[in-house]
């Protein structure tokens, strides 16, 4: 269960504070997915860092699986997003020296609970043929399509079995052929993991897909 | 707002990353410019050494037979110097060895000159002259010895002497002079303590002598040896000192004897007993031109004369020229060219004496001094051509030169000749004889046949007779000026040496330290320009969103280039200026260095640094040429970014996945490895030459290891990673190093490559290990002397030894198993390492026919043309050149380091003096203790140096263990010839520590460039971090620490400078391995310590690095941008 109470954030700036959030409280259960929409600097991604324990909130909690990764130091904290939680970002930041395996099975290599080589490979062949990429296995980024990088960028997400999967405008850098099949994957593992799925978009298609579905406007987080 | 106001605004908001490339060319600014600035102090520095040492002599004259005294006042009257006002004064300058009473210390090579208040006045000091015994002693000296004020010393040099020790009138057994002196003080350096007339960067030992008790010993009263000339108020050439030398010169200058005979007819002679052939062209060109009839003769002493069972003992023989002086009996009996052996006519004394009548056989015995240094007996047959009375020109007892201990003896039984004479043989009658006709020729024979068996290198005429058959007088006077005036100063022996500009010239260097340290930077000033391009390109790529938008602003490539060059000279010019601050700095660094740690290669703490301006602009604006080629280089890749690389501020999309590598390096990596392996195991083999066969592997395992590793960071990677931990994580780092290939792999080879050069250069480090053999480096010999005086006899040979004192029995236990080779020596300028200065009159030795059948050392290189000559290339120096040229041999190094020449090469040497001196190198010998000499054949040597007279060098060589004996033996025993005896294998130790000691500092700033270039690694990886720093924010996001990305980091960097390093000196050791195998494998230290200094510069390059991921804006590098 992802809980976040009261969330506000603001940037401290020689003119003053900006607020960027307010206010904003939200809870997803085990196999929840949700959408997050809302214009372009409105604050959305920085409300995902925040659920991923990327950036400190100014105020209010977050718990996930009822640990509040802000009560730990930074390796502590780096950990726990190593464990718990999965990255999906518009730019699909694969490592472009690294084969799409690789670059699935990195997460892996910093994680906390040692485990045999062998079956984080095997894992992490699962995932890219679970998204389509059995063929694609040792291509490096540059060899793939764009469609193609996301779901890398999607398997490797998943390598660690987070219970939190956070996706910044997964498709938003994509076709909208691409885009479907991305979403629909997107859908489909989170079912077939039984992640909690928040997914921050401006695509109204996307967060259609979503049953739940909230939009940040004034700083606040209201249902849609 | 104009394109101008584009860049000084660029130049303005990026100055942080401009100030990264100031740094860069200052740092070339300051090596390039500094190292010049070396170079320019180093000259200046010798140059003021010189000038200082100088005084105010600018031109010498000097002569091996002392001249009179009055010659330096008449030559200083002569209008040449008079109207510059040029000042002279004479001094006698010798060489000595000098000891100290009480301590017994000794130093040898010593400068002594004998001077009065003239020399003192001639260089504007006052110091008071030394008189009676007192001596000045030069700081240097009076420190090696430990001399105080007061203090006994004993000064020992060689004799002048009129007749050459090297002919058999010459007195071998008193060549020196023993002086007893007092220590008057130290003379200051500003006060002409260290007055020097030969070049030279090390220690002055000089001591100043009283002029008169000098003269007084030496028996050379009112003479000197040299003259020093100051220019006044005009520039003086040496041919207007030749000129005026000409004019002022007179017979006694030129040691001539001429006198009236009873007979009105002047005989003419010298004080050396033999008349030098430039004096008899003079005179008989003089004599063709006034008509006079002129008689040449050669007389010697003959030791017997035997007919039958009769001889007569040590009578005079006469040599006499066609016309025998007018009388035509004689000449007709002389003339006579009758069958059988050449004639003689006899007085009617001898006659009777042998019972001989004309056609009687008669044997001549007589001495002949060897050019190798021993007396000879040989016999001649002649036919008694015919008996004369006692009478005209039989009677005249001048037809013999005056030879002190003989000619001026009462009585035969009174002579002291400097030969050995059996006085048993002499009879009463020869007494009778002595007394009544003294000198007068016994015996006479035909000019040609006397000089065919007397005749010497100093000359085949003892006297010469003119007499005029008309009303023109030779006279005496004006006879001895006409000589000495067509003879000439130069033909008579003078030398005219313009030292001021030679010393001056000599100061440019054998070595160019500019160019040197030119070299030896060559790492710093490339990791320096390496710097500058890297900044450069960095901030461009840090603008290549503004440069994207300005093209689709509309500007073209070239526009934008153009004002990328400009922000680009404003910046290298800044640096420039930085540079040039610097360049002070750092050759005041590099001269601190010359003096201390590298002092070893200029053997002086004199040097200092001296800023030249032009030499300073010069390499300031050399560094910012390089360095604008560099940008020029980096700017004109912005044309092969693609606008949307530009507009995304991206460079490397896709760029590692479509880069394969391609079949044929994949083909090339391995096939050079193989053909290493060939190479090193055909070099074992014999097959190819070993240094050509290592080095060549070596090169080939460095290009082939370098494209190895590009092969390998271009492969895509079979291996997946896996586990967990630092070993995971390392390997994840390294796989970095494949993101951007040619970065890594320009970071990894310029590693590679200067380790390789660190590592490999020294299989140019010298040692003696090998050089106790035959072929080594010693050539066998355990010793090497040299003595202050020469030694008439000849030390390779027993019987020479035991003349010398040297060997008291040819049994004699210290010399048993010992050979001794002896060589003449014309000293001169050191032509080894050890002498900063470039040698004008560098010495020479004169080889024997032993010692180049000997066929010692290991030649480097020869002319040899036959399998004789290629087995013992020694013999190339027999060979005659048609044109004058003497063969020559000189050590490799000394040929190319000092004398700058090759094998082949003609060279000159003396060139500055009136007798230059044309040498073919006909060989050149390999790192031997011979450095410092040029060899040519003692034949050579006699001819074209005929005044050098004995033996000064030895080789020597002793059984095993037994050289300091040997050598205490000869030092003690050879005391009266200034015997200085030095181990060969410390003097080559001597050799190579200047040679090491410049191989140390080109490894030194070549490590020091190395560690520059690692901070250039730094720079790529901090360069990669930050264009990384998305893909790196993604990886915290997915959980990974700060220090797990700076594990990642530090493993790509310490991974390119470990691969750099191994394949480097892998390559290098692979190159040296037959040093190394030679050394017993010990590795090379000083080397080694600059390459973990390289590791350890990679690693603190790695820990900055890291810095820069711990400062990444993580949260800001994932947002989309």
């Amino acid at each position: 269960m992802l809980v976040a109470t009261h969330l506000a954030k603001r940037y401290d700036t020689a003119r003053g504070g900006v607020p960027i959030i307010d206010d904003v409280s939200l809870e997803v259960a085990r196999g929840d997915a949700i959408a997050i929409m809302g214009p372009s600097g409105c604050g959305k991604s920085t409300l995902l860092y925040i659920l991923g324990a990327l950036e400190r909130p100014s105020a209010g909690t977050v718990t996930l699986d009822g640990k509040n990764p802000f009560e730990l130091d930074e390796a502590a904290q780096a950990a726990f997003r190593n464990a718990h939680v999965g990255f999906v970002f518009q730019d699909h930041l694969l490592l472009p020296q690294l084969s799409a395996l690789d670059n699935v099975i990195a997460p892996s290599l910093v994680s906390a609970t040692p485990e045999p080589a062998v079956s984080v490979r095997d894992r992490a062949r699962t995932l890219l043929t679970q998204v389509g990429l059995a063929d694609r296995l040792d291509h490096r980024p540059g060899e793939l399509s764009g469609g193609e990088r996301q779901r890398v960028a999607i398997a490797r997400a998943l390598i660690q079995k987070p219970s939190l999967l956070l996706c910044d405008e997964p498709t938003g850098n994509l076709d909208r052929t691409s885009a479907e099949a991305v979403a629909d994957l997107l859908a489909n593992l989170q079912k077939y993991h039984n992640t909690m799925l928040v997914v921050v978009t401006h695509s109204p298609a996307l967060a259609a897909r979503f049953p739940r579905r909230y939009e940040l406007t004034d700083r606040k987080l209201v249902t849609a | 707002m104009t394109l101008g106001d584009l860049s000084r605004r660029s130049l303005s908001y990026y100055r942080r990353t401009h100030a990264a490339v100031v740094f860069g060319v200052a740092a070339a600014v300051a090596v390039l410019a500094g190292s010049l600035l070396v170079g320019s102090s180093v000259r200046a520095s010798l140059a003021g050494l010189v000038t200082a040492r100088l005084g105010n002599a600018d031109v010498v004259v000097s002569a091996e037979n002392p001249f009179t005294e009055g010659l330096s006042a008449r030559l200083q009257e002569q209008p040449e110097l008079s109207a510059v006002q040029a000042t002279v004064a004479p001094l006698f300058a010798l060489e000595g060895i000098l000891t100290h009473q009480s301590s017994g210390l000794r130093a040898g090579n010593v400068s002594v000159y004998g001077v009065d208040a003239r020399f003192f006045q001639f260089h504007g000091v006052e110091v008071e002259a030394p008189t009676g015994g007192q001596v000045w002693l030069s700081p240097d000296l009076a420190a090696e010895l430990g001399a105080a004020e007061q203090d006994a010393v004993v000064l020992r040099v060689a004799r002048p002497s009129d007749i050459p020790l090297d002919s058999l009138h010459g007195r071998k057994d008193d060549v020196g002079r023993a002086i007893r002196l007092s220590v008057k003080g130290t003379l200051a350096r500003e006060l002409m303590g260290e007055f020097s007339l030969s070049p030279s960067q090390g220690p002055v030992r000089a001591m100043f002598i009283a002029l008169p008790r000098l003269q007084r010993d030496l028996e050379q009263a009112d003479r000197v040896n040299a003259m020093l000339i100051a220019r006044g108020t005009a520039a003086l050439a040496s041919a207007d000192v030749e000129k005026a030398l000409d004019a002022a010169i007179d017979g006694d200058d030129l040691g001539l004897r001429i006198e009236t005979l009873p007979d009105e007819s002047v005989l003419v002679e010298t004080t050396a007993g033999l008349i030098p052939e430039s004096i008899n062209n003079a005179i008989a060109g003089i004599a063709t031109r006034l008509s006079f009839e002129r008689t040449e003769v050669l007389t010697w002493l003959a030791n017997r004369m035997t007919s039958g069972e009769r001889s007569v003992p040590y009578s005079l023989v006469a040599g006499l020229g066609p016309s025998a002086a007018s009388d035509a009996a004689m000449a007709t009996m002389l003339a006579d060219s009758g069958a059988g052996a050449p004639p003689i006519v006899l007085n009617d004394w001898t006659a009777r004496d042998l019972g001989v009548s004309v056609g009687a056989p008669l044997d001549l015995e007589y001495y002949r001094w060897a050019d190798e240094g021993r007396l000879v007996t040989e016999r001649t047959s002649f036919r008694v051509a015919g008996i004369v009375s006692i009478t005209g020109i039989a009677a005249d007892r001048r037809l013999s030169p005056a030879y002190p201990g003989i000619t001026d003896a009462e009585s035969v039984g009174d002579w002291d000749p400097p030969f050995p004479i059996d006085l048993q043989l002499v009879r009463p009658v020869d007494e009778e004889y002595w007394d009544k006709y003294r000198t007068t020729a016994k015996a006479f024979v035909p000019l040609e046949i006397a000089q065919e068996l007397w005749r010497t290198r100093y000359g085949a005429v003892s006297s010469i007779r003119l007499r005029t058959s008309g009303p023109q007088d030779p006279g005496t006077s004006g006879l001895r000026e006409s000589v000495a005036r067509s003879v000439g100063a130069i033909r008579g022996g003078l030398v005219v040496v313009d030292v001021r500009s030679q010393n001056v010239s000599a100061s440019v260097g054998a070595t160019d330290f500019g160019a040197y340290f030119s070299y030896f930077s060559f790492f710093l000033v490339v990791s320096a320009l390496l710097l500058t391009a890297l900044f450069f390109r960095l901030g461009i790529e840090q603008r290549l969103r503004e440069i994207g938008v300005l093209r689709a602003a509309g500007f073209s490539i070239t526009t934008i280039q153009r004002l990328f060059l400009q922000e680009g000279i404003v910046v290298a010019a800044v640096g420039a200026l930085l540079g040039v601050g610097l360049a002070v700095a750092w050759a005041a660094v590099m001269m601190y260095g010359l003096r201390t740690w590298w002092v070893g290669a200029v053997g002086t703490t004199a040097l200092q640094l001296h800023v030249d301006p032009v030499t300073l602009v010069a390499g300031a604006v050399g560094g910012v040429l390089a360095a604008i080629v560099c940008i020029w280089l980096t700017v004109r890749g912005v044309r092969t970014f693609s606008p949307r690389e530009l507009l995304s501020g991206s460079t490397t999309s896709a760029l590692t996945a479509t880069q394969k590598p391609s079949a044929l390096r994949q083909f090339l990596a391995p096939a050079m490895l193989v053909v290493a392996v060939v190479l090193s195991g055909a070099s074992m083999a014999g097959a190819i030459p070993a240094a050509a066969g290592f080095f060549g592997a070596g090169a080939l395992v460095l290009i082939g290891g370098l494209l190895m590793l590009g092969v390998r960071l271009r492969k895509p990677q079979v291996a997946v990673l896996g586990g967990q931990g630092l070993g995971a994580l390392s390997a994840f780092g390294w796989r970095n190093a494949s993101w951007r290939p040619g970065r890594s792999m320009t970071s990894a080879g310029l590693v590679a490559v200067a380790a390789f050069l660190l590592v490999s250069v020294d299989a140019f480090r010298k040692s003696t290990h090998a050089a106790e053999g035959a072929q080594g480096g010693t050539g066998g010999f355990a010793l090497i002397s040299e003595t202050v005086l020469p030694m008439v006899h000849d030390p390779s040979t027993s019987s020479g030894r035991e003349e010398l004192g040297l060997q008291f029995q040819s049994s004699d236990p210290v010399f048993a198993g010992a050979s001794v080779f002896g060589a003449r020596l014309r000293p001169g300028d050191d032509a080894s390492c050890l002498n900063l200065y470039q040698p004008k009159q560098p010495r020479v030795l004169g080889v024997t026919d032993a010692f180049i059948d000997a066929d010692r050392f290991t030649f480097a290189k020869s002319l040899a043309e036959s399998d004789a000559d290629r087995e013992n290339p020694w013999r190339l120096l027999r060979g005659l050149d048609a044109d004058g040229v003497v063969p020559a041999v000189v050590d490799a190094t000394s040929l190319q380091y000092v004398l700058h020449a090759a094998v082949g090469d003609v060279i000159t040497i003396d060139a500055e003096t009136a007798r230059p001196l044309r040498l073919r190198i006909v060989g050149s010998l390999s790192d031997s203790v011979l450095q410092g000499e040029i060899m040519i054949a003692e034949s050579a040597f006699t001819r074209v140096f005929p005044d050098a007279a004995g033996y000064r060098v030895m080789l020597v060589q002793v059984e095993a263990g037994r050289g300091d004996e040997v050598a205490m033996a000869i030092e003690d025993r050879l005391e009266p010839y200034g015997a200085d005896v030095q181990s060969t294998l410390r003097k080559l130790e001597a050799y190579h520590r200047v040679e090491n000691t410049y191989l140390s500092t080109f490894q030194t700033l070549g490590g020091l460039g190395l560690v520059l270039g690692t901070i250039g690694l730094a720079a790529v990886t901090a360069r990669n971090v930050l264009e990384r720093r998305r893909e790196l924010a993604l990886l915290a996001a997915a959980g990974y620490r700060m220090r797990d990305l700076s594990v990642m980091v530090v493993a790509e960097n310490l991974g390119l400078v470990a691969f750099g390093l191994g394949i480097g000196v892998v390559a290098a050791l692979v190159s040296i391995a037959p040093v190394l195998i030679a050394r017993g494998g010990r590795p090379p230290a000083l080397s080694m310590i600059w390459l973990l200094a390289v590791a350890a510069a990679g690693v603190v390059a790695a820990l900055v690095a890291t810095r820069a991921v711990r400062r990444l804006p993580l949260l800001a590098s994932l947002r989309s941008e």
